[in-house]
């Protein structure tokens, strides 16, 4: 899937849960910042993350 | 020179040696705050009586001979999302109205068991995202100083106080410093406690200085950064001397990131920035371009999915019980952060630390990166500004500084931004102070 794809899929599940938690005039509101957020997760699923990247939470000093 | 106009190692001096009251100082700070702060409005609480009580025991003691620590006498000022333990803190939200702490976050502890005296709360953006503070720039009070830290830059940079801590999640504390002719560190993620400051990310939220020269930062993080058991994110990382690195200034080796930075500043900032660079070479400095890693490209979705997710874990609660207290930018956030897949914010943090792995190697290569601090001088109005150029560095957590380097045609002040590798804050100091040497302090602005 392309990453316009992708984006346009996520907003459109990102509006559907927002209904359904908020209701239809908060998921309204929350139009732009759910457009954002689809066009960030996009770009997140899409990069090739290493197979072995554990998550990175603190730091700590090199070794 | 009047008191108000001393940096915070030159006041800390002129106390120590008993050339200026303590007394005299907070009089001088506290006059400066009513005649020149009704249009800046950088002090959400100024405690005027307190802090008069703290300087006339820190000039009694200093009769006495005893010195409290490296900062006697001399004020600061904490932004207001740090508890200060009978004060008013409401990280600019109507949320938080009447929160009194009953502790003091641990950078403002340390700084006040260094002999600081604390003048008062500035304004936060709310709980130090977009909805803005009233703060105007003192440079242009049509402009904002930039945000979240927006009156911790205004304060600093408008003379009623030598240093402010000031935070930064995505782009808080830098930003503003750089809005305001400032000199304002972000330092590497756990080298100072966020115990007691309101959170809004588990992982990128740090707490940062603003000051009017390098050295002042050098001696604030001195004092302020440490290990703290009470902060699960705090690193036992050594506390070096930061202002003896100081004293190893010299030309520094320098990456330029030309890619995704000079090619998004206005052609003013690149223009400016680039002189800067000039003047740094022509004093001796080495500089090469420097490629970015792939997976730099990610690092913007990669940190706004994790701030989203946390903010509302962090205020989760909060919001069910006061969700209409909220102003719509951050309720929007918070709403937002639930709709996120958890998958997605794991795969988010590994981004994290594929782009720390993968940006070490360039960043072994030299003393310093550089960029541009801002896509633009600080803007006309009320929001606070771009932060991307901020977001790689409070998304891995290496550390930045910005450093004053010339103006815009309009007047305003503009910053070279320069990151090193994780708790290199000493030399990452060390050419700070080197370039302001070449570029010069920004003065005071006209008030």
């Amino acid at each position: 899937m392309d990453r316009d794809s992708l984006h346009a899929g996520y907003a459109s599940a990102l509006r559907a849960e927002a209904e359904r938690r908020f209701g239809a005039a908060r998921a309204e509101a929350l139009k732009d910042n759910i457009d954002n957020v689809a066009g960030w997760m996009a770009e997140v699923a899409m990069f090739p993350v290493d197979a072995d990247e554990p998550p990175a939470f603190y730091v700590e000093p090199a070794p | 020179m009047s008191p108000h106009e001393l940096g915070l190692v030159d006041a800390a001096r002129a106390i120590r040696r008993k050339e200026l009251s303590p007394v005299d100082l907070v009089d001088a700070l506290l006059d400066r705050a009513a005649k020149i702060d009704g249009p800046i409005q950088a002090w959400a609480l100024l405690d005027r009586d307190g802090a008069r009580a703290a300087a006339r025991r820190a000039a009694d003691d200093l009769a006495r001979g005893v010195l409290g620590g490296p900062l006697h006498g001399v004020p600061f000022a904490a932004k207001d999302i740090f508890y200060s333990a009978g004060l008013r803190t409401e990280g600019g939200s109507k949320v938080m109205a009447g929160f009194v702490p009953t502790y003091d976050a641990t950078a403002v502890a340390r700084l006040k068991a260094a002999g600081g005296i604390l003048l008062g709360k500035v304004h936060t953006t709310e709980f130090a995202t977009n909805d803005p503070a009233p703060t105007r720039n003192p440079w242009n009070l049509a402009c904002t100083p930039g945000g979240s830290s927006s009156g911790s830059a205004a304060a600093v940079a408008a003379r009623m106080v030598p240093i402010a801590l000031g935070s930064q999640t995505i782009g808080s504390n830098v930003r503003p410093a750089s809005y305001c002719g400032l000199v304002g560190l972000k330092p590497t993620f756990g080298r100072i406690s966020t115990r007691g400051v309101m959170a809004l990310s588990y992982t990128q939220d740090h707490v940062g200085l603003m000051a009017r020269s390098v050295e002042d930062i050098a001696l604030g993080l001195r004092i302020v950064a440490g290990y703290d058991p009470a902060d699960p994110s705090s690193s036992r990382e050594p506390v070096p001397d930061y202002l003896d690195a100081l004293t190893r200034r010299r030309p520094p080796r320098i990456g330029l990131l030309r890619e995704h930075f000079f090619e998004r500043a206005t052609p003013e900032v690149a223009r400016v920035t680039g002189g800067a660079v000039d003047r740094l070479v022509a004093a001796g400095a080495t500089v090469e371009d420097v490629t970015l890693p792939p997976s730099f490209a990610a690092t913007f979705a990669a940190a706004y999915l994790i701030i989203r997710s946390d903010t509302t874990s962090i205020h989760a609660e909060r919001y069910a019980e006061k969700a209409d207290l909220y102003r719509p930018s951050i309720r929007a956030s918070i709403e937002i952060g639930f709709l996120i897949p958890g998958d997605l914010y794991v795969r988010a943090l590994r981004i994290r630390g594929q782009f720390r792995r993968e940006l070490r190697p360039t960043l072994a290569r030299y003393d310093v990166l550089l960029t541009p601090t801002t896509t633009t001088p600080a803007p006309e109005g009320m929001a606070t500004g771009d932060p991307r150029f901020q977001i790689p560095w409070s998304l891995s957590g290496f550390p930045s500084i910005t450093v004053p380097c010339g103006f815009s045609a309009s007047g305003l002040p503009l910053g070279v931004q320069l990151v090193s590798d994780m708790f290199t804050e000493a030399p990452l100091l060390a050419a700070a102070a080197w370039c302001e040497d070449v570029l010069g302090r920004a003065p005071a602005p006209a008030i």
